[in-house]
Protein backbone atom coordinates (compact mmCIF):
# COMPACT_ATOMS: atom_id res chain seq x y z
CA UNK A 1 0.00 0.00 0.00
CA UNK A 2 3.25 2.57 -0.19
CA UNK A 3 2.61 4.53 -3.14
CA UNK A 4 6.11 6.03 -4.26
CA UNK A 5 6.14 9.73 -2.99
CA UNK A 6 9.53 10.34 -2.92
CA UNK A 7 11.22 9.31 -6.22
CA UNK A 8 8.61 10.51 -8.05
CA UNK A 9 7.05 13.95 -7.27
CA UNK A 10 3.18 14.60 -8.21
CA UNK A 11 2.82 18.58 -8.74
CA UNK A 12 -0.51 20.50 -9.35
CA UNK A 13 0.46 23.22 -10.83
CA UNK A 14 -1.41 26.86 -11.28
CA UNK A 15 -1.90 28.75 -14.45
CA UNK A 16 -1.03 32.49 -13.88
CA UNK A 17 -3.25 35.29 -14.86
CA UNK A 18 -1.30 37.47 -17.16
CA UNK A 19 -2.28 41.43 -16.23
CA UNK A 20 -4.26 42.19 -19.53
CA UNK A 21 -6.70 39.44 -19.39
CA UNK A 22 -9.07 40.34 -16.76
CA UNK A 23 -8.77 36.27 -15.14
CA UNK A 24 -9.28 35.69 -11.48
CA UNK A 25 -6.69 34.11 -9.45
CA UNK A 26 -7.42 32.07 -6.33
CA UNK A 27 -4.16 33.01 -4.99
CA UNK A 28 -5.30 36.60 -5.04
CA UNK A 29 -6.28 38.76 -1.54
CA UNK A 30 -9.08 40.33 -2.92
CA UNK A 31 -10.52 37.30 -5.20
CA UNK A 32 -13.58 35.62 -3.99
CA UNK A 33 -13.27 31.79 -3.68
CA UNK A 34 -13.87 29.61 -6.24
CA UNK A 35 -17.49 27.96 -6.80
CA UNK A 36 -19.86 27.04 -9.65
CA UNK A 37 -21.14 30.70 -9.69
CA UNK A 38 -18.02 32.12 -10.38
CA UNK A 39 -15.44 29.55 -11.87
CA UNK A 40 -15.81 31.11 -14.88
CA UNK A 41 -13.83 33.72 -14.29
CA UNK A 42 -10.83 31.60 -13.22
CA UNK A 43 -10.42 29.67 -16.07
CA UNK A 44 -7.28 30.52 -18.22
CA UNK A 45 -7.04 30.74 -21.95
CA UNK A 46 -6.84 27.38 -23.71
CA UNK A 47 -3.88 28.91 -25.51
CA UNK A 48 -2.26 29.76 -22.51
CA UNK A 49 -2.67 26.08 -20.80
CA UNK A 50 -0.80 24.50 -23.73
CA UNK A 51 2.05 27.40 -23.80
CA UNK A 52 2.30 26.12 -20.02
CA UNK A 53 2.31 22.05 -20.72
CA UNK A 54 4.55 22.95 -23.41
CA UNK A 55 7.03 24.35 -21.36
CA UNK A 56 7.04 22.36 -18.47
CA UNK A 57 7.60 19.74 -21.37
CA UNK A 58 10.46 20.98 -22.17
CA UNK A 59 12.03 21.33 -18.78
CA UNK A 60 11.47 17.50 -18.56
CA UNK A 61 8.68 17.43 -15.97
CA UNK A 62 5.90 14.58 -17.88
CA UNK A 63 2.66 16.15 -18.38
CA UNK A 64 -0.36 14.37 -17.30
CA UNK A 65 -3.35 16.49 -17.84
CA UNK A 66 -4.76 19.58 -18.00
CA UNK A 67 -7.23 22.21 -17.34
CA UNK A 68 -8.29 25.47 -17.77
CA UNK A 69 -7.53 25.81 -13.74
CA UNK A 70 -3.87 23.56 -13.59
CA UNK A 71 -1.68 21.49 -14.86
CA UNK A 72 -0.91 17.92 -13.45
CA UNK A 73 2.20 17.40 -14.02
CA UNK A 74 5.24 14.58 -12.50
CA UNK A 75 9.25 14.83 -11.88
CA UNK A 76 11.41 13.92 -10.01
CA UNK A 77 12.60 16.21 -7.11
CA UNK A 78 16.11 17.31 -8.65
CA UNK A 79 14.36 19.21 -11.24
CA UNK A 80 11.50 20.49 -8.72
CA UNK A 81 14.01 21.62 -6.91
CA UNK A 82 16.54 23.11 -10.19
CA UNK A 83 13.78 24.32 -12.20
CA UNK A 84 11.78 26.26 -9.05
CA UNK A 85 14.63 27.14 -7.19
CA UNK A 86 13.25 25.74 -3.83
CA UNK A 87 14.69 23.46 -1.74
CA UNK A 88 13.11 20.02 -0.12
CA UNK A 89 12.29 18.13 2.80
CA UNK A 90 11.34 15.04 3.64
CA UNK A 91 8.01 15.22 6.47
CA UNK A 92 6.56 12.50 8.35
CA UNK A 93 3.06 11.57 7.78
CA UNK A 94 2.69 10.39 11.56
CA UNK A 95 3.94 13.58 12.61
CA UNK A 96 1.50 15.69 10.62
CA UNK A 97 -1.52 14.26 11.34
CA UNK A 98 -1.25 13.77 15.06
CA UNK A 99 -4.59 13.28 17.07
CA UNK A 100 -6.30 12.83 13.45
CA UNK A 101 -9.22 10.86 12.24
CA UNK A 102 -8.61 6.87 11.90
CA UNK A 103 -6.95 7.09 8.33
CA UNK A 104 -4.22 4.88 6.31
CA UNK A 105 -1.50 7.08 4.32
CA UNK A 106 -0.68 5.83 0.57
CA UNK A 107 2.91 6.99 2.31
CA UNK A 108 4.53 7.23 5.19
CA UNK A 109 6.35 10.15 4.34
CA UNK A 110 6.38 13.06 1.51
CA UNK A 111 8.60 15.40 0.52
CA UNK A 112 7.97 19.03 0.38
CA UNK A 113 9.26 22.75 0.18
CA UNK A 114 11.08 23.73 3.36
CA UNK A 115 8.96 26.54 5.18
CA UNK A 116 9.40 29.84 4.19
CA UNK A 117 12.20 28.54 1.58
CA UNK A 118 12.78 30.77 -1.63
CA UNK A 119 10.63 30.43 -4.67
CA UNK A 120 11.91 31.32 -8.22
CA UNK A 121 10.55 29.65 -10.85
CA UNK A 122 12.78 30.29 -14.08
CA UNK A 123 12.02 32.57 -17.05
CA UNK A 124 10.30 30.03 -19.11
CA UNK A 125 7.28 30.08 -16.70
CA UNK A 126 7.15 33.11 -15.89
CA UNK A 127 3.63 34.79 -16.37
CA UNK A 128 2.75 31.16 -17.06
CA UNK A 129 2.73 29.54 -13.81
CA UNK A 130 1.42 31.20 -10.38
CA UNK A 131 2.16 28.32 -7.80
CA UNK A 132 3.44 25.11 -7.93
CA UNK A 133 1.84 22.59 -5.13
CA UNK A 134 3.79 19.56 -4.24
CA UNK A 135 0.77 16.80 -3.38
CA UNK A 136 1.05 14.99 -0.08
CA UNK A 137 0.39 11.37 0.37
CA UNK A 138 -3.64 10.88 0.28
CA UNK A 139 -5.67 8.82 3.16
CA UNK A 140 -7.43 6.20 2.74
CA UNK A 141 -10.16 6.92 5.80
CA UNK A 142 -11.28 3.43 7.51
CA UNK A 143 -14.68 3.11 7.78
CA UNK A 144 -17.12 0.84 9.89
CA UNK A 145 -19.55 0.94 6.82
CA UNK A 146 -18.28 -1.88 4.28
CA UNK A 147 -17.88 -0.17 0.31
CA UNK A 148 -21.14 -1.34 -1.65
CA UNK A 149 -20.43 -4.23 -4.53
CA UNK A 150 -22.98 -4.77 -6.64
CA UNK A 151 -23.90 -8.58 -6.34
CA UNK A 152 -25.42 -10.71 -3.92
CA UNK A 153 -23.64 -10.74 -0.51
CA UNK A 154 -24.45 -11.10 2.95
CA UNK A 155 -22.82 -8.61 5.66
CA UNK A 156 -22.22 -8.69 9.00
CA UNK A 157 -24.07 -8.23 11.34
CA UNK A 158 -27.67 -8.09 10.06
CA UNK A 159 -27.67 -10.54 7.34
CA UNK A 160 -26.27 -13.46 9.11
CA UNK A 161 -27.74 -12.88 12.15
CA UNK A 162 -31.31 -13.12 10.10
CA UNK A 163 -29.98 -16.43 8.20
CA UNK A 164 -28.84 -18.43 10.89
CA UNK A 165 -31.88 -17.51 13.18
CA UNK A 166 -29.90 -15.82 15.54
CA UNK A 167 -32.05 -12.62 15.95
CA UNK A 168 -34.96 -13.99 16.96
CA UNK A 169 -32.61 -15.18 20.29
CA UNK A 170 -31.40 -12.17 20.60
CA UNK A 171 -34.50 -10.90 20.60
CA UNK A 172 -35.22 -12.96 23.86
CA UNK A 173 -32.28 -11.86 25.47
CA UNK A 174 -29.83 -14.34 25.16
CA UNK A 175 -26.46 -12.72 23.37
CA UNK A 176 -23.71 -15.02 24.14
CA UNK A 177 -23.31 -12.72 27.46
CA UNK A 178 -20.85 -14.83 29.87
CA UNK A 179 -19.53 -16.91 27.42
CA UNK A 180 -16.30 -16.88 26.34
CA UNK A 181 -15.13 -18.02 23.21
CA UNK A 182 -11.41 -18.20 21.51
CA UNK A 183 -10.59 -18.48 17.99
CA UNK A 184 -7.23 -19.68 16.94
CA UNK A 185 -6.22 -17.72 13.40
CA UNK A 186 -3.72 -15.25 11.12
CA UNK A 187 -4.07 -12.40 13.74
CA UNK A 188 -6.90 -9.96 15.05
CA UNK A 189 -7.35 -6.10 14.27
CA UNK A 190 -9.35 -5.46 16.43
CA UNK A 191 -8.83 -1.81 15.72
CA UNK A 192 -11.20 -2.01 12.91
CA UNK A 193 -13.75 0.77 12.56
CA UNK A 194 -16.05 -1.49 12.27
CA UNK A 195 -15.48 -3.71 15.55
CA UNK A 196 -14.39 -0.52 17.59
CA UNK A 197 -18.10 0.63 16.79
CA UNK A 198 -20.09 -2.24 17.42
CA UNK A 199 -18.09 -2.08 20.87
CA UNK A 200 -17.80 -5.42 21.03
CA UNK A 201 -16.06 -7.50 24.30
CA UNK A 202 -12.90 -8.15 22.08
CA UNK A 203 -9.22 -9.24 23.30
CA UNK A 204 -6.37 -10.91 21.60
CA UNK A 205 -3.34 -13.01 22.46
CA UNK A 206 -0.28 -13.79 20.82
CA UNK A 207 0.12 -17.86 20.31
CA UNK A 208 3.46 -19.46 20.91
CA UNK A 209 6.11 -18.10 17.81
CA UNK A 210 3.57 -15.93 16.56
CA UNK A 211 4.64 -12.13 16.80
CA UNK A 212 3.41 -8.65 16.58
CA UNK A 213 -0.14 -9.00 18.13
CA UNK A 214 -1.84 -5.72 17.24
CA UNK A 215 -1.42 -6.65 13.43
CA UNK A 216 -2.72 -9.49 10.96
CA UNK A 217 -0.77 -9.47 8.06
CA UNK A 218 -2.85 -12.15 6.26
CA UNK A 219 -6.05 -10.56 7.49
CA UNK A 220 -7.72 -14.47 8.10
CA UNK A 221 -8.80 -13.80 11.36
CA UNK A 222 -9.65 -10.35 11.64
CA UNK A 223 -12.51 -11.00 8.66
CA UNK A 224 -13.52 -14.14 10.28
CA UNK A 225 -14.42 -13.31 13.86
CA UNK A 226 -16.61 -11.01 12.28
CA UNK A 227 -18.95 -14.29 11.76
CA UNK A 228 -19.20 -14.92 15.94
CA UNK A 229 -19.66 -11.65 16.90
CA UNK A 230 -22.75 -11.53 14.21
CA UNK A 231 -24.42 -14.58 15.82
CA UNK A 232 -23.46 -13.86 19.37
CA UNK A 233 -22.41 -10.35 19.99
CA UNK A 234 -21.84 -9.94 23.58
CA UNK A 235 -19.70 -12.78 23.99
CA UNK A 236 -16.39 -12.70 25.87
CA UNK A 237 -14.09 -12.78 22.45
CA UNK A 238 -10.71 -14.02 23.08
CA UNK A 239 -8.22 -13.77 19.42
CA UNK A 240 -5.74 -16.47 19.44
CA UNK A 241 -2.72 -15.08 16.95
CA UNK A 242 -0.99 -18.28 15.91
CA UNK A 243 2.38 -18.94 14.75
CA UNK A 244 3.20 -22.00 12.10
CA UNK A 245 2.33 -24.62 15.35
CA UNK A 246 -1.22 -25.03 15.33
CA UNK A 247 -0.93 -27.85 18.51
CA UNK A 248 1.29 -25.14 20.27
CA UNK A 249 -1.36 -22.80 19.63
CA UNK A 250 -4.29 -24.51 20.36
CA UNK A 251 -2.80 -25.83 24.03
CA UNK A 252 -2.42 -22.30 24.37
CA UNK A 253 -5.83 -21.39 23.95
CA UNK A 254 -6.93 -23.71 26.29
CA UNK A 255 -5.26 -22.09 28.87
CA UNK A 256 -7.30 -19.38 28.32
CA UNK A 257 -10.40 -21.40 30.04
CA UNK A 258 -12.87 -21.06 27.06
CA UNK A 259 -16.07 -22.48 26.88
CA UNK A 260 -16.15 -22.68 22.75
CA UNK A 261 -12.85 -22.84 20.34
CA UNK A 262 -13.47 -21.71 17.07
CA UNK A 263 -10.40 -22.70 14.16
CA UNK A 264 -10.94 -22.12 10.81
CA UNK A 265 -7.80 -23.51 9.80
CA UNK A 266 -6.24 -27.28 8.88
CA UNK A 267 -4.45 -29.54 7.05
CA UNK A 268 -5.89 -31.34 3.60
CA UNK A 269 -4.77 -34.83 4.78
CA UNK A 270 -4.11 -35.78 1.26
CA UNK A 271 -1.88 -38.22 -0.33
CA UNK A 272 1.00 -37.96 -3.26
CA UNK A 273 -1.20 -39.87 -4.91
CA UNK A 274 -4.70 -37.68 -5.11
CA UNK A 275 -5.96 -39.99 -2.46
CA UNK A 276 -7.08 -39.81 1.10
CA UNK A 277 -4.26 -40.71 3.43
CA UNK A 278 -5.14 -43.53 5.40
CA UNK A 279 -4.26 -42.64 8.56
CA UNK A 280 -3.13 -39.64 11.19
CA UNK A 281 0.23 -38.38 10.10
CA UNK A 282 2.23 -38.29 13.09
CA UNK A 283 2.56 -34.56 13.67
CA UNK A 284 -1.22 -34.51 13.97
CA UNK A 285 -1.04 -37.01 16.54
CA UNK A 286 -0.57 -34.47 19.24
CA UNK A 287 -3.09 -32.25 18.15
CA UNK A 288 -5.65 -34.67 17.78
CA UNK A 289 -5.24 -35.58 21.37
CA UNK A 290 -4.83 -32.30 23.06
CA UNK A 291 -8.41 -32.34 20.62
CA UNK A 292 -9.92 -34.98 22.67
CA UNK A 293 -8.75 -33.47 26.35
CA UNK A 294 -10.09 -30.05 25.58
CA UNK A 295 -13.74 -31.69 24.37
CA UNK A 296 -13.47 -34.32 27.54
CA UNK A 297 -12.67 -31.14 29.68
CA UNK A 298 -16.27 -29.83 28.46
CA UNK A 299 -15.29 -27.31 25.93
CA UNK A 300 -16.96 -27.36 22.91
CA UNK A 301 -14.66 -27.31 19.47
CA UNK A 302 -16.10 -26.57 16.21
CA UNK A 303 -13.74 -26.63 12.91
CA UNK A 304 -14.15 -25.99 9.03
CA UNK A 305 -14.82 -29.00 7.45
CA UNK A 306 -12.34 -27.57 4.56
CA UNK A 307 -13.19 -26.45 1.37
CA UNK A 308 -12.73 -29.32 -1.05
CA UNK A 309 -9.97 -30.32 1.59
CA UNK A 310 -9.75 -33.66 3.33
CA UNK A 311 -9.71 -31.89 6.33
CA UNK A 312 -8.45 -32.58 9.80
CA UNK A 313 -9.23 -32.29 12.40
CA UNK A 314 -12.55 -31.01 10.80
CA UNK A 315 -12.87 -34.82 10.36
CA UNK A 316 -12.07 -35.29 14.29
CA UNK A 317 -14.54 -36.80 15.83
CA UNK A 318 -15.28 -34.86 18.84
CA UNK A 319 -15.43 -31.69 17.02
CA UNK A 320 -18.44 -29.55 15.77
CA UNK A 321 -17.36 -29.97 11.72
CA UNK A 322 -18.60 -26.80 9.91
CA UNK A 323 -19.88 -27.02 6.55
CA UNK A 324 -21.51 -25.12 3.69
CA UNK A 325 -25.38 -23.73 2.69
CA UNK A 326 -25.74 -20.96 0.57
CA UNK A 327 -28.69 -19.15 -0.02
CA UNK A 328 -29.39 -16.78 -2.60
CA UNK A 329 -31.06 -13.41 -3.20
CA UNK A 330 -34.16 -15.24 -3.57
CA UNK A 331 -33.55 -16.80 -0.37
CA UNK A 332 -33.18 -20.62 -1.80
CA UNK A 333 -31.08 -22.82 -0.53
CA UNK A 334 -28.15 -25.34 -1.66
CA UNK A 335 -25.35 -27.29 -0.64
CA UNK A 336 -22.28 -24.99 -1.46
CA UNK A 337 -19.97 -26.37 -3.97
CA UNK A 338 -17.02 -24.78 -2.31
CA UNK A 339 -17.54 -26.86 0.97
CA UNK A 340 -16.28 -30.07 1.50
CA UNK A 341 -18.03 -33.06 1.92
CA UNK A 342 -15.98 -36.54 2.96
CA UNK A 343 -16.52 -39.87 5.13
CA UNK A 344 -13.45 -40.15 6.73
CA UNK A 345 -11.07 -42.82 6.19
CA UNK A 346 -8.97 -42.34 9.42
CA UNK A 347 -11.79 -42.74 11.35
CA UNK A 348 -14.27 -45.27 10.54
CA UNK A 349 -18.26 -43.99 10.43
CA UNK A 350 -17.20 -40.23 10.48
CA UNK A 351 -18.63 -38.51 7.65
CA UNK A 352 -18.06 -34.76 7.34
CA UNK A 353 -19.56 -32.28 8.01
CA UNK A 354 -21.78 -32.83 10.56
CA UNK A 355 -23.80 -29.13 10.32
CA UNK A 356 -23.16 -26.05 8.26
CA UNK A 357 -23.41 -22.47 8.06
CA UNK A 358 -23.44 -19.77 5.69
CA UNK A 359 -20.54 -20.21 2.78
CA UNK A 360 -20.42 -19.03 -0.73
CA UNK A 361 -20.47 -20.69 -4.04
CA UNK A 362 -17.39 -21.69 -6.28
CA UNK A 363 -15.25 -20.09 -7.98
CA UNK A 364 -14.43 -17.94 -4.75
CA UNK A 365 -17.02 -17.72 -2.60
CA UNK A 366 -17.63 -14.29 -2.37
CA UNK A 367 -20.13 -14.00 -0.02
CA UNK A 368 -19.97 -12.45 3.45
CA UNK A 369 -18.72 -8.73 3.50
CA UNK A 370 -15.86 -8.38 6.26
CA UNK A 371 -13.55 -6.63 8.08
CA UNK A 372 -9.88 -6.92 7.99
CA UNK A 373 -6.74 -5.07 8.33
CA UNK A 374 -6.36 -2.40 5.58
CA UNK A 375 -3.88 -3.39 2.62
CA UNK A 376 -3.29 -7.19 4.54
CA UNK A 377 -2.93 -9.98 2.34
CA UNK A 378 -6.53 -10.84 1.58
CA UNK A 379 -7.56 -6.93 1.00
CA UNK A 380 -4.89 -6.81 -1.72
CA UNK A 381 -5.18 -10.06 -3.61
CA UNK A 382 -9.04 -10.19 -3.08
CA UNK A 383 -9.66 -7.41 -4.58
CA UNK A 384 -9.46 -8.55 -8.04
CA UNK A 385 -12.55 -10.52 -7.82
CA UNK A 386 -14.65 -8.89 -5.20
CA UNK A 387 -14.86 -5.77 -5.89
CA UNK A 388 -13.32 -4.08 -2.66
CA UNK A 389 -10.43 -1.53 -2.92
CA UNK A 390 -7.09 -2.96 -2.14
CA UNK A 391 -6.58 -1.13 0.83
CA UNK A 392 -10.21 -0.35 1.94
CA UNK A 393 -10.42 -2.75 5.04
CA UNK A 394 -13.59 -4.60 3.85
CA UNK A 395 -13.21 -8.11 1.75
CA UNK A 396 -15.91 -10.35 0.27
CA UNK A 397 -14.73 -14.29 1.20
CA UNK A 398 -16.12 -17.35 3.29
CA UNK A 399 -15.66 -20.92 2.87
CA UNK A 400 -16.00 -23.18 5.81
CA UNK A 401 -13.88 -20.56 7.69
CA UNK A 402 -16.79 -18.58 7.89
CA UNK A 403 -19.10 -21.29 8.66
CA UNK A 404 -17.03 -22.61 11.62
CA UNK A 405 -16.86 -18.88 13.86
CA UNK A 406 -20.91 -19.03 12.66
CA UNK A 407 -21.69 -22.30 14.41
CA UNK A 408 -19.55 -21.07 17.79
CA UNK A 409 -21.67 -18.32 18.15
CA UNK A 410 -25.06 -20.51 17.53
CA UNK A 411 -23.05 -22.27 20.70
CA UNK A 412 -22.23 -19.50 22.40
CA UNK A 413 -26.00 -18.70 22.30
CA UNK A 414 -27.04 -22.22 24.08
CA UNK A 415 -24.32 -21.94 26.37
CA UNK A 416 -25.86 -18.84 27.73
CA UNK A 417 -29.17 -20.44 28.23
CA UNK A 418 -28.00 -23.55 29.39
CA UNK A 419 -24.47 -23.16 30.96
CA UNK A 420 -24.73 -27.16 31.92
CA UNK A 421 -24.69 -28.20 27.98
CA UNK A 422 -21.55 -30.85 26.57
CA UNK A 423 -20.27 -30.41 23.78
CA UNK A 424 -21.92 -33.78 22.93
CA UNK A 425 -25.21 -32.72 23.89
CA UNK A 426 -24.68 -29.35 21.81
CA UNK A 427 -23.60 -31.29 18.50
CA UNK A 428 -27.19 -33.35 19.16
CA UNK A 429 -29.48 -30.35 19.31
CA UNK A 430 -27.60 -28.72 16.59
CA UNK A 431 -27.91 -31.53 14.25
CA UNK A 432 -31.82 -32.16 15.08
CA UNK A 433 -32.94 -28.91 15.21
CA UNK A 434 -30.90 -27.68 11.78
CA UNK A 435 -32.72 -27.15 8.58
CA UNK A 436 -32.80 -29.40 5.91
CA UNK A 437 -30.94 -28.62 2.69
CA UNK A 438 -32.08 -30.72 -0.26
CA UNK A 439 -30.12 -29.39 -3.07
CA UNK A 440 -26.76 -29.29 -4.58
CA UNK A 441 -23.39 -30.72 -3.84
CA UNK A 442 -20.45 -30.37 -1.63
CA UNK A 443 -16.88 -29.52 -3.41
CA UNK A 444 -16.22 -32.52 -5.44
CA UNK A 445 -12.49 -32.13 -4.61
CA UNK A 446 -12.81 -33.41 -0.92
CA UNK A 447 -14.35 -36.80 -2.35
CA UNK A 448 -11.62 -38.34 -4.64
CA UNK A 449 -12.46 -42.11 -5.60
CA UNK A 450 -9.67 -44.57 -7.57
CA UNK A 451 -11.95 -45.50 -10.52
CA UNK A 452 -9.81 -48.06 -12.56
CA UNK A 453 -6.00 -46.46 -12.23
CA UNK A 454 -7.43 -42.75 -12.67
CA UNK A 455 -7.95 -40.29 -9.56
CA UNK A 456 -11.77 -39.39 -10.04
CA UNK A 457 -13.73 -36.47 -8.13
CA UNK A 458 -16.94 -37.78 -7.13
CA UNK A 459 -19.74 -35.28 -5.72
CA UNK A 460 -21.43 -35.73 -2.58
CA UNK A 461 -25.40 -34.74 -3.08
CA UNK A 462 -27.62 -33.42 -1.41
CA UNK A 463 -31.07 -34.81 -0.41
CA UNK A 464 -33.93 -35.27 1.84
CA UNK A 465 -32.94 -35.64 5.53
CA UNK A 466 -29.26 -36.12 6.86
CA UNK A 467 -27.40 -36.37 4.05
CA UNK A 468 -23.17 -36.26 3.20
CA UNK A 469 -23.23 -33.13 1.70
CA UNK A 470 -24.74 -30.99 4.51
CA UNK A 471 -24.74 -33.42 7.21
CA UNK A 472 -28.09 -32.06 9.17
CA UNK A 473 -28.31 -29.47 7.44
CA UNK A 474 -27.78 -25.47 8.24
CA UNK A 475 -28.07 -24.43 11.59
CA UNK A 476 -31.29 -23.08 13.41
CA UNK A 477 -30.07 -20.54 16.08
CA UNK A 478 -33.38 -20.04 17.15
CA UNK A 479 -34.90 -23.83 16.61
CA UNK A 480 -31.69 -25.23 18.64
CA UNK A 481 -31.97 -22.31 21.84
CA UNK A 482 -35.61 -23.12 21.96
CA UNK A 483 -34.71 -26.96 22.59
CA UNK A 484 -31.64 -26.26 25.51
CA UNK B 1 4.09 -12.45 11.86
CA UNK B 2 6.34 -15.49 12.17
CA UNK B 3 10.05 -16.41 11.73
CA UNK B 4 9.67 -18.86 8.71
CA UNK B 5 13.26 -20.10 8.75
CA UNK B 6 12.71 -21.49 12.45
CA UNK B 7 11.48 -25.51 12.57
CA UNK B 8 8.77 -26.49 14.60
CA UNK B 9 8.14 -29.66 16.50
CA UNK B 10 5.88 -31.15 19.01
CA UNK B 11 8.03 -33.86 21.50
CA UNK B 12 5.33 -36.42 21.90
CA UNK B 13 5.68 -37.79 25.89
CA UNK B 14 5.30 -41.33 26.53
CA UNK B 15 2.68 -40.77 29.08
CA UNK B 16 0.37 -37.97 30.13
CA UNK B 17 2.33 -36.11 32.38
CA UNK B 18 2.65 -32.27 33.17
CA UNK B 19 5.99 -33.17 35.67
CA UNK B 20 7.27 -34.69 32.97
CA UNK B 21 6.60 -32.29 30.33
CA UNK B 22 8.33 -29.78 32.38
CA UNK B 23 11.67 -31.83 33.11
CA UNK B 24 11.93 -32.73 29.03
CA UNK B 25 11.11 -28.97 28.63
CA UNK B 26 14.18 -28.54 30.01
CA UNK B 27 16.76 -30.80 28.44
CA UNK B 28 15.49 -29.13 25.87
CA UNK B 29 16.55 -26.04 26.52
CA UNK B 30 19.97 -27.20 27.79
CA UNK B 31 20.02 -28.70 24.18
CA UNK B 32 19.68 -25.25 22.63
CA UNK B 33 16.07 -25.38 21.57
CA UNK B 34 13.20 -22.46 22.34
CA UNK B 35 10.31 -23.96 24.19
CA UNK B 36 7.15 -22.71 23.60
CA UNK B 37 4.64 -24.41 25.55
CA UNK B 38 4.25 -27.41 27.64
CA UNK B 39 1.55 -29.59 27.86
CA UNK B 40 0.35 -32.76 29.97
CA UNK B 41 0.48 -35.08 26.52
CA UNK B 42 3.46 -33.18 24.32
CA UNK B 43 6.32 -30.07 24.48
CA UNK B 44 5.95 -27.47 22.02
CA UNK B 45 9.53 -26.36 20.52
CA UNK B 46 11.15 -24.97 17.69
CA UNK B 47 14.78 -24.00 17.09
CA UNK B 48 17.28 -23.72 13.84
CA UNK B 49 17.64 -26.30 11.06
CA UNK B 50 20.89 -26.54 11.81
CA UNK B 51 19.87 -27.08 15.64
CA UNK B 52 17.15 -29.59 14.51
CA UNK B 53 19.46 -31.65 12.56
CA UNK B 54 22.15 -31.57 14.96
CA UNK B 55 19.82 -32.34 18.12
CA UNK B 56 17.95 -34.82 16.56
CA UNK B 57 20.07 -36.73 14.30
CA UNK B 58 17.51 -36.17 11.08
CA UNK B 59 17.58 -34.07 8.03
CA UNK B 60 15.18 -31.56 6.93
CA UNK B 61 14.11 -29.83 3.64
CA UNK B 62 11.39 -27.18 2.99
CA UNK B 63 8.23 -29.04 2.44
CA UNK B 64 6.19 -28.59 -0.85
CA UNK B 65 2.67 -28.35 -0.55
CA UNK B 66 0.84 -31.64 -2.34
CA UNK B 67 -1.59 -30.48 -5.49
CA UNK B 68 -4.66 -30.05 -4.84
CA UNK B 69 -7.73 -28.97 -6.11
CA UNK B 70 -9.05 -27.41 -3.01
CA UNK B 71 -9.19 -23.81 -2.43
CA UNK B 72 -7.97 -21.88 1.00
CA UNK B 73 -5.86 -19.12 1.70
CA UNK B 74 -2.33 -20.99 1.67
CA UNK B 75 -0.42 -21.85 4.72
CA UNK B 76 -0.05 -20.08 8.10
CA UNK B 77 3.32 -18.66 8.55
CA UNK B 78 5.28 -20.04 5.43
CA UNK B 79 6.12 -23.52 4.15
CA UNK B 80 7.31 -25.67 6.86
CA UNK B 81 9.85 -28.36 6.62
CA UNK B 82 9.82 -32.27 5.84
CA UNK B 83 11.94 -34.60 7.45
CA UNK B 84 14.05 -36.96 4.61
CA UNK B 85 15.40 -38.69 7.94
CA UNK B 86 13.53 -38.32 10.72
CA UNK B 87 13.98 -37.06 13.81
CA UNK B 88 15.36 -39.62 16.39
CA UNK B 89 14.79 -39.04 20.31
CA UNK B 90 18.40 -38.23 22.21
CA UNK B 91 19.21 -40.85 24.52
CA UNK B 92 18.81 -38.76 27.75
CA UNK B 93 15.19 -38.12 26.45
CA UNK B 94 13.94 -41.76 25.71
CA UNK B 95 12.90 -42.61 28.65
CA UNK B 96 10.15 -40.37 28.70
CA UNK B 97 9.65 -39.03 24.92
CA UNK B 98 7.95 -41.34 22.31
CA UNK B 99 8.80 -39.35 19.17
CA UNK B 100 9.66 -35.64 17.99
CA UNK B 101 7.23 -34.70 15.31
CA UNK B 102 8.04 -31.77 12.77
CA UNK B 103 5.21 -29.70 12.34
CA UNK B 104 3.47 -28.45 8.69
CA UNK B 105 1.97 -25.03 9.28
CA UNK B 106 -1.83 -24.78 9.31
CA UNK B 107 -3.79 -24.35 5.90
CA UNK B 108 -6.04 -21.12 6.64
CA UNK B 109 -9.66 -22.17 5.36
Amino acid sequence: MQDDFSSTLSIEVSLASPPDANILSPFSATAPNPRASNIDAFHAEPAQVDHAADELRRLGFRVLIGSRLSLSVEGPPDLFTEVFGTELEERSVQEEREQAAPAIPAAQSFLAPAPQAAWAPPDPLSGLVERAYIQQPYLFFESSLPPRVDYHHLRVPGDLSLLMNASRVHRNGTTGRGVKVAMIDSGFYIQHPYYLAMNYNMSRILGPGATAVEHDENGHGSAEAGNILAIAPDVTFIGVKAGPNLTAAFKETIRQSPDIISVSLGFDLRGPDGLPQPSLPGFLRALEAEIADAVASGITVVFSAGNGHIAFPGMHPDVISAGGAFIDEDLDMQASDYASAFSSVIYPGRNVPDVTGLVGMQPHASYIMLPLEPGCEIDQDGSADDGTGADDGWSVISGTSAAAPQLAGVCALLKQKNPGLSPAEIKAVLARTARDVTTGQANEASNPVLVGDRVEFIPIEAGLAADGATGHGLVDAFAAWQQV
Amino acid sequence: MTDETLVSAEVLLRESDRAAGERVAKMLTELGLEVLSVGSRSVSIRGSKQRFESVFGCRLTPSERVDSPARDFGPLGGGGFRAIEPPKVPSELRDEVESVEIQQPPLLF
